[in-house]
């Protein structure tokens, strides 16, 4: 027997949610007037800062002839994590995961021809980790590169699941990642609707995984409506804003 | 590296000289900023300030550092007593100024140099009274991390001043000391999390950095200087200051002249008339919202 | 709504860490009463209908217009009377629920179980969830207050809440605080008692099960003789304070078996276990608590002793003294019990010393004697005297006062009546924790249908070879129903044969994470009983769908070798396959086909090649160093099913049983070598460790005084040196030894692959490098797993397991744990049917003794298989003219010598003066000495090497030296009269 119950028998888990709820998300955007897009995301207690500079020219020669260059930078605060860490760039193998996951996540979907010979940088800061790191840099920037202009074929939306006592769970906390579990990241194009990433860690039985995906595509959706909200009221923000700057 | 062409620097120090700088300041007025703490609950105190576009967050986390040879030798003595430890974390995305690696760590590292100067001596925290868990064998060392999220210039003095504010966020939790038979010293935690210390009371003496900077004519400086008027300093003071209007440090960094002993007369007065106001605004600030 | 929660913690490295934790507060948690709509509906339109799927039959609703809420001491202190089903409609709150969790593990499992039964309408409320009853902990609030007045909030809104369906909500309480807290914020609280007093209308068996924590019993029934204090035990936070900095050691106590007034603590801290003499020094401590012990100078350190006590019998003892006849040398860390860390305690199985008119009505307080030798006798109280006296009752323990000898206790369950082989039976299986409840619906709703063999789908057999044309048979013992395994053989040409070891395919009916999976998890291996078998899997499977029967299509799993007549294996398959067995053997019927050469159809042949083949394997084992252990086995024969044993015989091995036994041998090797080498961490495989030599120093220097040369190096040179024990003008002598070699063996063990290196995998007694269970999976879970994993090395199944060497770990801990038990309740079931075989009989038999103690000596009876030990004195105050010689082991008293492997001649009878009391006497009667006084009582045979460490017939004790005493005393005064006269 695990010492920790991770689901009650009434079907909360640790933090009162049930299996198939999201934690709660706090979401601004245009956060750093100096980037060209920015997003501020929190989910539950992880809280992350993206920025999003481009498409500019590109500083070093690598720039693709056809199409704009995705680069992404993946950095966490020293105090982020329970334990203070302090970590090294470059030598972070979970950062430059990270960076690569992003990285491979929207060069598929920016439309990345429109911009050839450029390049997009992506700078994730971690101000605070408490679980779903991955997702949850993935749906930040899709803000961020919103909030830059930056044409995309659709959302990415990403969300973690995984299957505790033999129920699947949707967005693990930091407790619940620690349980042993298979964690599976998800992150597809909500409204295409193809999964752009999806990645595993441990064995699960193969009707058990399918309801875990499905439960993760599920989460995916709902992160979806809640982004698109978010996006919808800041840019009729902006546009009332722009009127009334017109107007005076 | 950002450049400036020749007119903007003109301009620059033509506003300044005439007492009038681009965004409608004076020489002697800061910038509002915000300060905002306790955002990061994972660590034992944090705090964020934003200076217009300047933008640093500080986490504090307490660590217990074991004295391991109390009679060693002199350096690793002074290494023990260090009870702050300060990085500095410039985001590339903050500054474009940022870009190149090696220049970023070199300016992290001066950074917290810079602040580990300021901080270090005895007399800024009581040490005995706050940090002390057993003498000569085990304190409280305080990791202080600094992330600048965005700059428009001033970073040091936004540094300090949320280094105060993160400092009188923390909260240590008491502990007890169990010793056992064998001299082995094990700790436990109070069960309650709200029993705890604060170091409110103990942040009265920690000055924070008045930076001035000397642009165009010799005898004309300015303080909180923004990322473009930076491009255009000759030479720059940094001033630290304490509640009691006491000058905790000086450091006169590299700038390209010299400069005149009277100035920096002046110049120190007018760090300590402006440092004492901050730290009170920003005492009243923090005691009205806890 | 969502917050923080943080505490500090310490970290392995010694740091302080701050640890924060997200926690949401919802307003959908339902109140669970039936009547409430507005719950219901808001919580049908949160949820979907997966969610409900989640939790549906798992929770109970409320129904009735009074409900109560339990505090968290009301379910520690009263689960026995909560257990009861007619107490309904009961709110837990999960503060309640965390804090039993935290402070008693088994009664947080226990109520569990009950809050599963919906009839029972125990529900639980997420109150720290919801945004109604969620409280943070105020400034300088201890968490115990903190928890009380959260329970207080929670039942002030549920009493707000229900309050418009006029459903009347109670607090019960027992502390004095909480109640009066409570009645000022206006709810209405009451104590379990006033409750149950309320309840007891209809139901007055419910007092007897209050436990009445704060009621103070001393004095009421102290006689002042024994008025014992025992000192103070030290509060909780200066034991943790002292655990920490060494002044006390923590560890489990575990009572001596011998001797209930001495104890060894366990500690991790400490090399040597920490030796605990006399009840002073036990200090209230009860077999299994979490103690804090404090050593003794270093002169006041003892050595165990080495007397038998004879009476837990407190009240007749007048002093407490420790039998002082430790040897100097073997001075062992000694201690005294200061504190309890945490209670152990569990309801224990006894009967009540009672000798007065148990018709009388009223309150009576009466002394509870428990089974287990090692556990204190209890007080209880009763109001029903004439149904508890004779009975076999379970009783619990309460509390034990510093000033009061005996804990207090109350009744719990009656099993039935004492002597009777069914209450018997019982108490053996709630005493070695065997589940035996019948299989629940939600098991038997995974069975398949009983006709499924007779509708094989072409999907059941895709991977399954078709081997129903093969000559498959099966052997076993007469009265079989749950065949295993069955062989087959076939001459394949160039001397090569191809023998197939079929087992019965139970993984393919018994899925992984069902309901049956689970409890088959839990059982863990089938129990035999003398008279009974509680089985792992419900009899549909393990005596039907997957018992391999002659003549009908069974699944099984094949492990298919190409061996040459030499014994050699040259090719080896395992496949899932499909097989109709031909005969249905004993192993009787297989002997009489081998040896009668006048058969010659196909199953006998094939019994004879199987058998020529068998024992060339065995030679090639025997070879190899593999020992051939024995232990006292004996077959109790019944007249009718069911009935009392009317003889007793000792069980007949065949060629066949070693054949058999054989086949299935190599069939647990190729298995393990094959999942081991596609498992290398997590593969579930079964040692014997090598005995410490340590161990054997006794007996061989017994052996060799016997003359015999006896090395114990290698399993090898064992082997050789027990062929060569044998006594000319004694047949038993080789038997002897062997058994009493097993003894100083520890027993095999499951273990996970991954948490050993390859040089511990070995199994000494087999001779084996590597070894699991296969061959059984009807009646051992074990090769369950070893299925499941065979299959997935063999690429059968699609299913992935859950498979990490910490969950087989866990597991065969489990496992190893159950087999124990299920051991124990074997031999005490023998004791047991021996008792009752014995009732009214007398016999003289032939006895060997085999072990010498101070006082007494332990002999087995070859002729029944049981042991029992032959007293000299009690022990205490009297002493002994014998004289005891430890290292060579000897009693003498000058004319006659006992020493261990002597015979003797016994009288056994059943002794039965006390109602409560029987048990099975030894006297010895040749020689016989005539001041030797003979009391005796059994103890099971002894298998595998384990010393039982519970067991009945040892705790039903005589009353005999009492008796004795007095007769004596009224012979002197007899005298007396006479001389005077």
């Amino acid at each position: 027997m695990s010492k920790l119950s991770y689901i009650s028998p009434d079907g909360l888990r640790v933090d009162g949610r049930r299996s198939n709820e999201i934690r709660r998300l706090n979401i601004k955007m245009g956060v750093s007037n100096r980037a060209d897009g920015s997003a501020y995301y929190e989910q539950g207690n992880t809280k992350i800062l993206v920025t999003v500079y481009g498409p500019r020219e590109s500083v070093n020669s690598k720039s693709l002839y056809d199409r704009a260059v995705v680069k992404c930078e993946f950095s966490m605060s020293s105090f982020s994590t329970t334990e203070r860490k302090q970590r090294q760039k470059g030598t972070d193998r979970q950062a430059t995961e990270i960076q690569n996951l992003i990285k491979q996540a929207f060069e598929s979907t920016v439309h990345v021809q429109l911009y050839p010979r450029s390049q997009i940088d992506i700078f994730v800061q971690v101000l605070q980790s408490d679980g779903g790191l991955k997702s949850a840099s993935i749906n930040a920037c899709t803000l961020a590169l919103i909030d830059a202009g930056i044409s995309m074929k659709d959302f990415v939306c990403a969300c973690n699941t995984s299957c505790i006592d033999g129920i699947p769970v949707l967005d693990l906390n930091n407790i619940e990642e620690r349980s042993g579990g298979p964690d599976l990241l998800l992150s597809i194009n909500p409204q295409l609707g193809g999964v752009i990433s999806l990645n595993m860690d441990s064995k699960v039985q193969q009707d058990l995984f399918e309801s875990v995906l499905d439960l993760g595509v599920k989460g995916c959706q709902k992160i979806f409506t809640i982004l698109s909200d978010q996006v919808k009221r800041y840019s009729t923000e902006l546009m009332s804003n722009q009127q009334q700057l017109q107007q005076s | 590296m950002q450049k400036i062409s020749n007119t903007e620097i003109y301009f620059i120090e033509n506003g300044i000289n005439s007492n009038l700088r681009a965004d409608g300041r004076s020489r002697n007025d800061y910038r509002h900023f915000s300060l905002e703490t306790g955002e990061i609950i994972h660590a034992s105190g944090s705090a964020r300030l934003k200076i217009s576009d300047t933008e640093v967050l500080v986490g504090v986390k307490a660590e217990i550092k074991e004295i391991k040879n109390a009679q060693s030798n002199n350096d690793k003595q002074q290494e023990d007593l260090k009870r702050f430890i300060f990085t500095v974390d410039c985001c590339q995305s903050a500054s474009s100024e940022f870009t190149e690696q090696k220049r970023l760590d070199q300016y992290n590292i001066e950074l917290a140099k810079q602040l580990e100067r300021l901080y270090s001596h005895p007399s800024v925290v009581d040490v005995d009274k706050y940090l002390t868990i057993v003498p000569g064998k085990f304190y409280w060392n305080l990791c202080i991390d600094a992330m600048v999220l965005d700059s428009d210039g001033n970073l040091l003095d936004a540094l300090s001043i949320a280094i105060r504010a993160a400092l009188y966020n923390t909260v240590l939790p008491k502990i007890k000391v169990i010793t056992s038979e064998y001299q082995e010293i094990t700790f436990e935690v109070s069960e309650d999390p709200e029993d705890v210390i604060s170091l409110k009371d103990a942040i009265e003496n920690v000055p924070i950095f008045i930076t001035l900077n000397q642009i165009g004519s010799q005898s004309s400086f300015i303080i909180d200087s923004t990322l473009q008027e930076e491009l255009c300093i000759n030479s720059k003071l940094c001033i630290g200051i304490n509640q009691k209007s006491m000058i905790c440090s000086i450091q006169k960094s590299s700038g390209m002249e010299g400069l005149e002993p009277q100035t920096i007369i002046q110049m120190i007065k007018s760090a300590k008339q402006i440092g004492v106001q901050i730290i009170s605004t920003m005492d009243k600030a923090l005691k009205l919202n806890p | 709504m969502q917050l923080n929660k943080f505490y500090y913690r310490t970290t392995k490295k010694g740091n302080v860490i701050k640890v924060v934790n997200e926690i949401y507060l919802r307003d959908d948690i339902p109140c669970g009463h039936e009547q409430c709509e507005i719950c219901l509906s808001k919580y049908k339109e949160r949820t979907n209908s997966e969610d409900r799927a989640i939790s549906s039959g798992e929770i109970s609703s409320m129904s009735a217009n009074q409900i109560y809420i339990l505090d968290t001491n009301v379910i520690l202190h009263q689960i026995d009377l909560l257990e009861d089903p007619s107490l309904k409609n009961i709110v837990i709150l999960s503060t309640v629920l965390n804090e039993v969790k935290s402070q008693n593990r088994s009664i947080y499992n226990r109520i569990k179980e009950v809050i599963k039964d919906i009839s029972r309408q125990f529900y639980v409320y997420a109150n720290e969830y919801s945004q109604y009853t969620s409280i943070t902990r105020e400034n300088g609030e201890s968490p115990n207050d903190r928890n009380d007045r959260a329970i207080r909030i929670a039942t002030d809104w549920y009493r707000s809440h229900l309050h418009k369906y006029q459903v009347k909500v109670f607090l019960i309480t027992n502390d004095k605080d909480n109640l009066l807290k409570s009645k000022s914020l206006g709810i209405d609280g009451k104590t379990i008692q006033e409750l149950v007093f309320e309840l007891s209308s209809e139901n007055p068996s419910l007092v007897d099960k209050l436990s009445d924590p704060n009621e103070d019993h001393s004095g009421e029934l102290e006689d002042s003789k024994s008025k014992i204090q025992y000192a103070e035990h030290r509060p909780m936070n200066i034991l943790t304070e002292d655990i920490k900095n060494g002044k006390v050691y923590q560890g489990i106590i575990r009572i001596n078996m011998n001797n209930y007034k001495e104890g060894n603590v366990q500690c991790h801290s400490i090399e040597k276990d920490i030796l605990v003499q006399g009840l002073e020094n036990l200090n209230r401590s009860v077999d299994g608590d979490v103690v804090a012990v404090e050593l003794l100078p270093e002169i006041e350190w003892q050595a165990p002793s080495t007397v038998i006590l004879l009476e837990n019998d407190g009240v007749e003892e007048d002093d407490d003294a420790v039998v002082k006849d430790s040897l100097v040398s073997k001075k062992q860390p000694t201690g005294k019990i200061v504190g309890i860390v945490k209670r152990n305690w569990k309801p224990y199985c006894g009967a009540v010393d009672f000798r007065g008119d148990a018709t009388s009505q009223g309150l009576h307080f009466l002394t509870f004697v428990p089974i287990d030798k090692r556990i204190p006798r209890i007080r209880i109280k009763s109001r029903q005297v004439s149904n508890i006296v004779g009975k076999r009752i379970v009783v619990a323990i309460d509390q034990w006062d510093r000033n009061s000898k005996f804990p207090t206790g109350h009744f719990v369950k009656d099993l039935g009546p004492l002597g009777d082989k069914e209450t018997e039976s019982k108490v053996l299986l709630l005493q070695f924790d065997i589940p035996h409840h019948p299989f629940g619906a939600s098991v038997m709703k995974c069975l398949p249908k009983p006709d499924i063999m007779d509708r094989v789908t072409p999907s059941d057999m895709v991977g399954r070879k078709d081997l129903r044309k093969e000559c498959v048979f099966s052997v076993d013992p007469p009265g079989c129903t749950d065949i295993d395994d069955a062989l087959h053989i076939k001459q394949i040409g160039n001397g090569l044969f191809e023998v197939g070891v079929h087992i019965a395919d139970v993984s393919h009916f018994v899925l992984e994470g069902t309901a049956i999976d689970d409890e088959a998890k839990s059982r863990s291996t089938s129990v035999y009983l003398v008279d009974r078998r509680i089985d792992m899997l419900p009899g549909e499977l393990s005596g039907n769908l997957c018992s391999l029967m002659s003549n009908v299509d069974r699944f099984s799993f094949s492990c298919i070798w190409k061996i040459t007549d030499q014994g050699e294996v040259v090719d080896v398959e395992y496949t899932k396959s499909i097989i109709r067995s031909v005969a249905s053997l004993t192993y009787e019927q297989a002997q009489i086909r081998i040896d009668d050469k006048t058969q010659n159809d196909q199953v006998s042949t094939n019994l004879r090649h199987l058998n020529r083949l068998a024992k060339v394997l065995r030679k090639q084992r025997m070879d190899r160093g593999a020992l051939s252990l024995a232990s006292p086995q004996v077959k109790f024969k019944t007249e009718e099913h069911g009935g009392d044993p009317s003889d007793v015989e000792i069980y007949q091995l065949r060629e066949t049983n070693a054949m058999i036994e054989e086949f299935m041998l190599l069939a647990n090797i190729w298995v393990a070598k094959k999942i081991h080498k596609h498992f290398p961490g997590c593969a579930l495989l079964r040692r014997h460790p090598t005995p410490k030599k340590s161990g054997f120093d006794l007996l061989t220097q017994l052996i060799e005084n016997k003359g015999f040369k006896f090395s114990t190096a290698s399993s090898k040179e064992l082997a050789e040196s027990l062929d060569g024990c044998v006594l000319e003008n004694d047949s038993y002598f080789n038997t002897l030894c062997r058994i009493m070699t097993t003894r100083c063996m520890s027993p095999a063990v499951y273990f996970s692959s991954g948490s050993l290196p390859y040089e511990d995998f070995r199994h000494y007694g087999l001779a084996t490098d590597i070894y699991t269970h296969f061959t059984s999976p009807i009646r051992r879970y074990p090769d369950i797993i070893v299925h499941r994993l065979l299959a997935n090395a063999i690429g059968m199944q699609s299913v992935s397991l859950n498979l990490e060497n910490k969950t087989i770990t866990l597991m065969s801990e489990n496992m190893n744990f159950r087999h124990k038990m299920a051991q124990y309740a074997g031999r005490g079931s023998t004791q047991l049917h021996t008792l009752i075989f014995f009732k009214g009989k007398k016999c003289l038999e032939d006895a060997y003794i085999i072990r010498v103690k101070a006082n007494a000596f332990v002999v087995l009876v070859p002729r029944y298989g049981f042991e029992g030990t032959v007293y000299l004195s009690d022990g205490h105050n009297q002493v002994s003219s014998f004289n005891y010689n430890h290292d060579n082991q000897t009693l003498s008293n000058g004319s006659h010598t006992f020493s261990v492997f002597d015979k003797i001649k016994v009288e056994i009878y059943v002794d039965d003066s006390i109602a409560h009391d029987q048990k099975l006497k030894i006297n010895c009667i040749e020689p016989n000495i005539k001041d030797m006084l003979l009391i005796s009582n059994t103890t099971p045979s002894q298998v595998d090497g384990i010393t039982p460490t519970q067991n009945i017939q040892k705790l039903i004790k005589s009353k005999q030296e009492k008796v004795r005493k007095l007769t004596d005393h009224t012979e002197q005064t007899k005298k007396k009269i006479k001389t005077t006269k």
